[in-house]
């Protein structure tokens, strides 16, 4: 059995630092990779050993493989890819196995498995899952549409088969309206994509985005670590996730927590990996897509199990097996994360890289920051605006949210603009605070103009601040006139500058 | 020796001045009248951003950005953007605003680099039509005109190279008048 002495984490920023952590906890060396732009980030002084991936100071990429295959090869290290960048790269796992390196992460052919849509479907409907009724070849005519509609139940949506970005797509709400909307949609298909076959799916009305936490081992042990709550998301991107879900119901959880078992067992998927379903509001559930690698919200579940997921993957991938069986997976409390990205929440979150100021972080029981930022450090222009990400934990959902407000508060970051103010108003919202929200909620329940709003529309105290500032500011300019002996200014002058700035400051 | 100050004080959004009267008391310990409402303020600075200010006794821990005369200041995750003026700069703006009606600059509210140039100088515009593509952390972003007009300078050249068209917050990117 291969024994890990030496990681080196194909990534950057917090994730690599997070990846580190553990590997300092099992006693294993660590071995960073950075490029030019990213000499001072905080991974590269974490890491035991550090080597530059880029051959000429414009090249930003960490998308090296044969530098970081061969620097993995030198340095005898395992590679963890952490997630982006070569998380689900069929190839990049490959390479390693070519190159006598052990990958941590799933096999190649499970990469490329779950990468592939239709593969990963049909993958998923033979293991028993459910996945999204609808055809999935294209429908020939109205007749066969007709057809499929009335056996999956209306609303139904038609989409282009060769389309993507929401063109050619189709909501139809009952069958009288079919006729019309099918031929807008091969219409519509045609003159986007130049083919007009379009395929029917369900439309899941209220979606909820809930995923199932699992990992398995090489030796057929497969578990779940319970579900993540995550339709707070922008642009399709997720916002705030949390643990376990506000909206499922527990018998929706257990078939859940079942199928996503079954489905990895079948496969003989080893390494962590994340099943993400579409819930409707009837509790309906549908398989999405399967994550292969460590996820962005991978704390929330450690917070609520105690399992260190990492340690876990590194085990896998070393041969060993699983450290836990399923009774020993308990779920305690209710887990709540914010990505703290480097944004402008008032300015349509525009990115707002740059120079970090002031970094404070917050601390107190129950919260966890895995940040790549400190005071002094230059958010580079060329990555994910991803900075930080905060979590707490509390008893319940209401402790873990109030815990999450007070963090909140405390976390103090200057110089750039940071997505913190859009997260505490997310957390007063009173759709959220119920708990019963979907994947449309900053769509359609947050109000972005909120966040130019105020709560408290007395404004004495940014007034009162503001106005001390300047006077402070006008008293170190006139401190400074005063003593500074510019060059080629008489006495006379400087006297007569003193005069005029204690008249007008008096 | 106790040292006074008269401001004319305008947040964001609102319409109306306020005229605030501020008496150094002792060093950062200061009276504040208000509308005939009088404070009595202790400020700290902690760091660069954030500041302790207690007010008739009330606690507040705020975050205050300066540039100039305009200052950002977040109350419990509120954000306000302030401009604190004395008397002789009110005239000042006030005549410098009334010569320039008309004419507005537009500036980089990001860093980042221009990506696109889809206008010139001397191109006609819509208000909202964009005129160039700034390319910060790999999204695009659309600088658009706020006004109808004329391009009447461009300060910047567009590249596919982040290196050569960087801008920085507060870089004038053009003039339409």
């Amino acid at each position: 059995m291969p024994e890990i002495k030496k990681v080196l984490v194909a990534n950057r920023g917090e994730i690599a630092i997070r990846v580190f952590r553990t590997c300092r906890k099992m006693g294993i060396e660590t071995v960073a990779i950075y490029t030019h732009a990213d000499r001072k980030a905080p991974h590269v002084r974490y890491a035991d050993e550090a080597y530059c991936i880029t051959d000429s100071p414009a090249d930003t990429s960490y998308l090296k493989m044969d530098r970081i295959i061969d620097i993995a090869k030198k340095t005898g290290a395992a590679i963890h890819p952490g997630y982006g960048f070569y998380a689900e790269n069929a190839d990049f796992a490959r390479a390693c196995a070519d190159s006598g390196i052990i990958f941590i992460g799933p096999s190649p052919e499970h990469i490329e498995l779950m990468g592939s849509k239709t593969g990963a479907r049909k993958a998923m409907m033979e293991a028993g899952v459910p996945v999204v009724p609808g055809t999935e070849d294209p429908v020939k005519d109205l007749e066969e549409a007709r057809k499929v509609a009335d056996e999956i139940g209306y609303p139904i949506m038609l989409k282009a088969v060769h389309g993507g970005g929401g063109k050619g797509m189709r909501l139809v709400e009952k069958p009288e309206d079919l006729e019309s909307a099918f031929r807008t949609a091969q219409s519509e298909a045609l003159n986007a994509f130049g083919s007009s076959e379009v395929y029917i799916e369900k439309f899941i009305v209220q979606p909820h985005h809930v995923e199932i936490q699992v990992i398995g081992d090489k030796h057929g042990n497969a578990l779940h670590l319970f579900e993540r709550e995550c339709s707070i998301q922008r642009r399709h991107q997720k916002v705030i996730e949390e643990a376990p879900s506000p909206f499922i119901t527990d018998e929706t959880r257990a078939k859940m927590y079942e199928v996503a078992v079954k489905a990895v067992k079948k496969l003989g998927y080893y390494s962590a990996g994340t099943l993400e379903f579409i819930v409707g509001a009837d509790q309906n559930f549908y398989f999405l897509e399967m994550n292969t690698r460590l996820q962005v919200e991978h704390p929330v579940t450690e917070l609520i199990t105690g399992v260190d997921l990492v340690n876990q993957m590194i085990r896998v991938a070393a041969g060993q097996e699983l450290m836990y069986k399923q009774e020993d997976i308990q779920r305690r409390g209710h887990a709540i994360e914010c990505r703290i990205y480097a944004e402008d929440p008032t300015n349509n979150f525009a990115p707002s890289p740059g120079l970090i100021t002031v970094y404070e972080e917050p601390g107190g029981p129950n919260v966890r920051v895995d940040s790549g930022a400190y005071q002094g450090y230059e958010v580079p222009l060329y990555y994910d605006p991803m900075i930080a990400k905060l979590c707490t934990v509390g008893k319940d959902r209401e402790y873990a949210i109030r815990n999450m407000r007070r963090a909140l508060s405390e976390y103090k970051i200057a110089g750039i603009k940071t997505s913190i103010p859009f997260h505490i108003r997310v957390l007063k919202n009173e759709t959220f605070l119920s708990g019963n929200y979907d994947t449309g909620f900053i769509d359609n329940k947050f109000d972005m103009e909120d966040l130019k709003r105020r709560e408290n529309e007395d404004v004495t105290v940014p007034v009162i601040a503001a106005a001390i500032k300047q006077f402070l500011s006008e008293k170190i300019a006139a401190e400074r006139a005063v003593t500074r002996p510019d060059v080629g200014e008489s006495t006379w002058k400087r006297s007569g500058k003193l005069y005029n700035i204690c008249n007008r400051l008096a | 020796m106790p040292v006074k100050r008269d401001y004319y004080v305008t947040v964001e959004g609102r319409e109306e001045e306020i005229k605030v009267d501020l008496e150094e008391k002792e060093p950062f310990l200061y009276e504040v009248e208000i509308d005939d409402q009088k404070y009595n303020v202790d400020f700290a600075q902690i760091n660069e951003v954030v500041y302790s200010l207690i007010i008739d006794g009330k606690s507040y821990a705020i975050e205050i950005s300066e540039n100039g005369n305009n200052f950002e200041v977040i109350v419990d995750g509120d954000n306000y953007k302030v401009e604190v003026l004395d008397e002789m700069k009110r005239f000042m703006k006030m005549r410098a605003s009334a010569a320039l009606e008309g004419r507005q600059v537009i500036e980089a509210q990001m860093p980042g680099y221009i990506w696109k140039r889809l206008k010139d100088v001397g191109d006609e515009v819509e208000e909202g039509e964009t005129v160039m593509i700034l390319v910060a952390m790999k999204m695009e972003n659309e600088i658009k005109s706020p006004k109808k007009g004329v391009i009447t300078e461009i300060f910047v050249e567009a590249s596919e190279d982040p290196n050569e068209s960087t801008v920085a917050i507060g870089d004038k990117l053009f003039i339409v008048e």
